[in-house]
């Protein structure tokens, strides 16, 4: 794990996701290791963010399906100003809209990647890290950058450098 | 002239745009309204509506304790952020066409620079909101903590699917930038700024530049709306509101969410239902104020509203045709992005002074008799008004 963040001491902890007795279920997941995604017991629907009731079938009833944890860039953007002190020492970081294969959008930051490696359409996976202030979070890496895009061509210029520095940060728990 | 029209913008008032104040959000929005009454010939006693702002946290209960209105009837808040100021302009005009008020006042701004400031959230917390709730659990904790870095993966998709450039959304900060340099009200009156400058200005959300955000301003703008009937007997030319509409996309909670980011979908309904209501057609639209809180709101509402296709909006803003003496001038104040960020308002009180012929000569649009404004708020929500005069 990256010791920026500790280094910074309380201030630049990352923020903790406010939990719901909604979201526990997949909070549970995360502690676990495993990805999991509100379905609706009335039509087999998955969702995500949760919300009580499924849009589609109006039922109130649920549970945690799990999910390949497998997917790709749908968007994302990359931060050059840190906006909370724990990206600071980030700077310049990935913040990924990911498409799951199962067809549900996830947001992460990808701190383990160099941006040059980011692009739409890049296949990413999912893996479990314990972070200062948050305790386990599902994070997301490139595993295999998109076929076509500029980026893709630039990876394998920057990847060796930039990406092995920061390996550390994307170990699987 | 719309037979639909009953209700009418009668005043407006606005602070000066700045960076630093003595004033406290609720003293900038206190003295906005006196003014827009002033404006329209009208006293605090004639108020029995007032329609607070959601960003500025003033409630209905500050202006009854501050200006002495002894009769309030109606007060309403529209939590659609950005939105939520034009959104205003349709309940007020429900609670004036209803009977239930007959003068509503609608204020709106704050202390952006002195104390709301979206730059120096670093030191700050992460504030509460219920419309804010799922991405305060699935989107801050993973690093996409502020509006730039949300509309930023709105902007690249656009970019993605539709080869919309840097330089576009630069045409569109360009634009406003000329318009506010003729406009002695704005911020940034007396600093021009070019296309390469634009692109010189440091990445702060990849794609979307320094420049290509709003600005942060302290200032608060007013507006009072009335019967038409009513307001014919007042002081200054009234102003028709001929249409208004808001909309809601799906889901409404997050951007990275929808369906399609690439469309701003609570203002394509707005906007629908807007020129239904005015029975108008966006080719009547003499000059347009399209909410700017970041150039691709702009390029995007540009296709939201139907003045081009969808995924058009890049090649739309490339000749000029969006600049005064162009054929469609928008934000001719500078907007959001060059005169002042007054969450929306002063969208609204420029529509207004153009069609009052207000504004100075170089900026006023000819023959400017119908007035479309926008606006776009948290994640994708969308409201319209269409403002006119009476030839």
């Amino acid at each position: 794990m990256s010791g920026a963040g500790k280094a910074q001491g309380a201030a630049a902890l990352r923020p903790a996701p406010l939990v719901t007795e909604l979201s526990e279920g997949f909070w549970q997941g995360v502690r676990e290791g495993r990805l999991v995604i509100q379905r609706c017991l009335g039509c087999g629907v998955l969702r995500h963010y949760p919300q009580p009731m499924c849009p589609a079938c109006r039922s109130l009833g649920f549970d945690w399906a799990p999910v390949s944890g497998r997917g790709r860039i749908y968007s994302y953007t990359v931060a050059h100003r840190a906006f909370h002190p724990a990206w600071q020492a980030h700077v310049p970081y990935a913040i990924a809209t990911i498409e799951l294969d199962e067809g549900i959008r996830m947001v992460c930051d990808l701190l383990g990647t160099p941006p040059e490696a980011v692009a739409i359409d890049a296949r990413v996976e999912v893996f479990f890290e314990d972070l200062p202030g948050q305790g386990p979070m599902p994070r997301f890496r490139v595993v295999d950058p998109a076929v076509g895009e500029s980026a893709a061509a630039r990876v394998s210029e920057t990847k060796g450098s930039r990406g092995r520095e920061r390996a550390g940060e994307g170990t699987p728990r | 002239m719309s037979a639909r029209a009953r209700a009418a913008i009668v005043g407006i008032g606005q602070t000066p745009f700045t960076r630093g104040t003595p004033h406290s959000t609720l003293e900038l929005h206190l003295l906005a309204g006196l003014e827009a009454l002033a404006d329209a010939g009208l006293t605090a006693e004639d108020v029995d509506g007032v329609m607070p702002n959601e960003l500025a946290g003033t409630v209905a209960e500050d202006f009854i304790l501050n200006l002495g209105v002894p009769g309030l009837a109606f007060s309403s808040t529209i939590r659609t952020g950005g939105a939520s100021f034009a959104s205003a302009i349709q309940s007020a005009a429900l609670a004036i066409e209803g009977g239930v008020a007959t003068t509503v006042l609608l204020v709106a701004g704050r202390r952006g620079y002195s104390s709301q400031r979206v730059s120096r959230t670093s030191e700050g917390a992460i504030a509460p909101h219920p419309v804010m709730r799922q991405v305060d659990e699935f989107e801050r904790p993973f690093g996409n903590t502020v509006a730039s870095q949300w509309f930023a993966h709105a902007a690249r998709r656009h970019m993605h699917e539709f080869g919309t450039t840097s330089e576009d959304f630069g045409r569109i900060a360009v634009a406003c930038r000329k318009h506010a340099n003729q406009n002695p009200r704005a911020l940034m009156y007396e600093k021009t700024m070019t296309l390469e400058q634009h692109q010189a200005s440091p990445l702060i959300a990849d794609p979307l530049r320094l420049l290509d955000c709003s600005l942060e301003s302290d200032g608060a703008t007013a507006i009072v709306m009335t019967s038409l009937e009513r307001a014919r007997d007042l002081r200054k030319r009234p102003v028709s509101l001929l249409g208004y509409g808001e909309g809601h996309g799906f889901p409404p909670t997050s951007i990275t969410h929808k369906r399609d980011m690439t469309r701003i979908e609570g203002l394509e309904i707005a906007a629908r239902r807007a020129f239904g209501r005015a029975g108008l057609r966006p080719s009547d639209i003499d000059c347009a104020q399209l909410y700017d809180g970041f150039t691709w709101v702009v390029l995007a509402s540009l296709e939201a509203v139907g003045f081009c296709g969808h995924g058009e909006g890049g090649a739309f803003v490339r000749d000029g045709r969006i600049e005064l003496g162009g054929a469609l001038p928008i934000n001719t104040s500078g907007g959001l992005l060059s005169e002042g960020h007054c969450s929306g308002a002063n969208l609204v009180s420029e529509a207004v002074r153009q069609l009052r012929r207000e504004v100075e000569p170089a900026r006023q649009v000819p023959d400017c008799e119908t007035v479309l404004v926008t606006a776009e708020g948290d994640f994708h929500e969308g409201a319209a008004v269409i403002l006119g005069v009476e030839r």
